[in-house]
């Protein structure tokens, strides 16, 4: 809401106190009116209208993608195809979407479970992929990214798995520690001691 | 860097990334192709045809037809009782679970089954007036397992990957078959109380 409400263009006359009423006012319409359009743009969704699925996806691929960017070490490929499969999946539980939860928490949950699935898949898979190799793919794959903050994503990439889930999750994209381990099936001790464990060799990394 | 560095290194993170290509082709394809299975789109009544309504109907018509009513053609329950016992003692537990698969019938069926055998013919003096008490219990134990069993199954059907539901179908089997063990070994020990005191299942709740 801070966001746009200082975009709001604000009269000089004005009052700081009335302006600044009067933007919250605006800025709160501005939020009811784009819920209104996403409810809308579910219910058109749920009756078959994929131009409105497709206005949904343009306003959460970005998100979507970035966590499937990250928890697949940067992975652009991989990160595309999980994308892909979180909106396709996305359209085929929509009936089950229920409003409890705002719609782009609903399918940020469901991207996380499509995309801790295909780790659990992977990780049965290929066994015979050393660690060595999946750190150097990481880090290559680390450097597709052409903005920000290149070291901290570089050294999040390397990080090991589980670490590296339960950081992206956690410290940068809100979940509780219990939440992580509903969707893990990890302890939330398990949880807790990876995400120390992932800042420890941040720091030491980001130190070198 | 400290702990409070990195916190602000993490907080900067962008949390939206845009793909390197256009995702929505891909997406828009699979929803395309499924558009006749399970899908958001066509809502309610158009995305399950009456065919197909009425299919899954009869099919699980057939498989509770199939768990409930005894069957001429499978396994008698009291011959699957009598060849458990024919073994030795060793192979006593892989035999119990061999013979459970094939257990057809009701739970009661199951448990007379069990029970019947001239070489725990004992039991039927150590049991005296408490396996009468503790059979309707065992019979309902059984019998509501067995529901949730089935109604787990269901799920797993449509969404085969989602790690919740296989954990507790595993854990509801799992209690199927100790309390149909717990009854064998009740029958051969005569150990009064086996079922009334260990009677928690895999879910941490106790059953009465």
């Amino acid at each position: 809401m801070d966001s746009i409400a200082t975009m709001m263009p604000m009269p000089a006359s004005w009052s700081k106190h009335h302006s600044a009423a009067a933007v919250t006012v605006q800025a709160t319409a501005a939020v009811a009116d784009a819920k209104q359009d996403q409810d809308s743009l579910i219910a058109a969704s749920l009756q078959g209208d994929c131009n409105s699925f497709a206005v949904l996806y343009r306003q959460h691929r970005d998100r979507i993608y970035a966590l499937c960017w990250r928890m697949c070490a940067g992975n652009r490929a991989l990160a595309e195809d999980l994308t892909q499969e979180a909106f396709v999946q996305a359209w085929r539980k929509l009936a089950s979407f229920r409003g409890e939860s705002a719609f782009g928490t609903w399918l940020h949950r469901l991207a996380v479970n499509v995309v801790l699935g295909d780790k659990r898949r992977q990780s049965r898979r290929l066994q015979t992929v050393s660690d060595a190799d999946q750190i150097s793919e990481a880090t290559q794959g680390a450097q597709d990214w052409q903005g920000g903050d290149q070291d901290l994503e570089r050294a999040i990439a390397r990080l090991p798995e589980r670490a590296r889930a339960v950081l992206i999750l956690n410290a940068i994209e809100g979940y509780s520690h219990a939440e992580i381990s509903a969707a893990t099936g990890m302890a939330e001790g398990s949880s807790k001691a990876q995400l120390h464990r992932a800042r420890q060799l941040l720091r030491q990394w980001l130190n070198e | 860097m400290n702990e409070h560095q990195l916190d602000q290194r993490l907080a900067g993170l962008q949390r939206e990334v845009a793909p390197g290509r256009d995702l929505w082709p891909g997406i828009e394809q699979r929803i395309d192709a499924g558009a006749g299975q399970s899908t958001a789109g066509g809502g309610g009544a158009a995305r399950y045809p009456r065919w197909f309504a009425l299919a899954a109907s009869v099919l699980l018509l057939v498989a509770i037809g199939r768990v409930f009513l005894p069957s001429q053609t499978q396994s008698d329950p009291a011959a699957a009782g009598q060849s458990l016992l024919a073994v030795s003692a060793a192979q006593e537990l892989q035999a119990l679970d061999q013979v459970l698969m094939q257990l057809r019938g009701t739970p009661e069926e199951w448990l007379d089954g069990l029970g019947q055998s001239g070489r725990y013919g004992m039991s039927a003096v150590l049991l005296g007036e408490a396996a009468p008490v503790w059979r309707p219990q065992l019979i309902a134990g059984l019998q509501e397992n067995q529901k949730a069993i089935i109604s787990l199954r269901t799920a797993l059907s449509q969404q085969p990957e989602h790690i919740s539901l296989l954990r507790q179908l595993a854990n509801a089997e799992r209690r199927q078959h100790r309390l149909l063990r717990q009854w064998a070994d009740f029958n051969r020990s005569g150990q009064t109380g086996i079922l009334l005191t260990n009677t928690t299942n895999d879910f941490g709740e106790k059953h009465a």
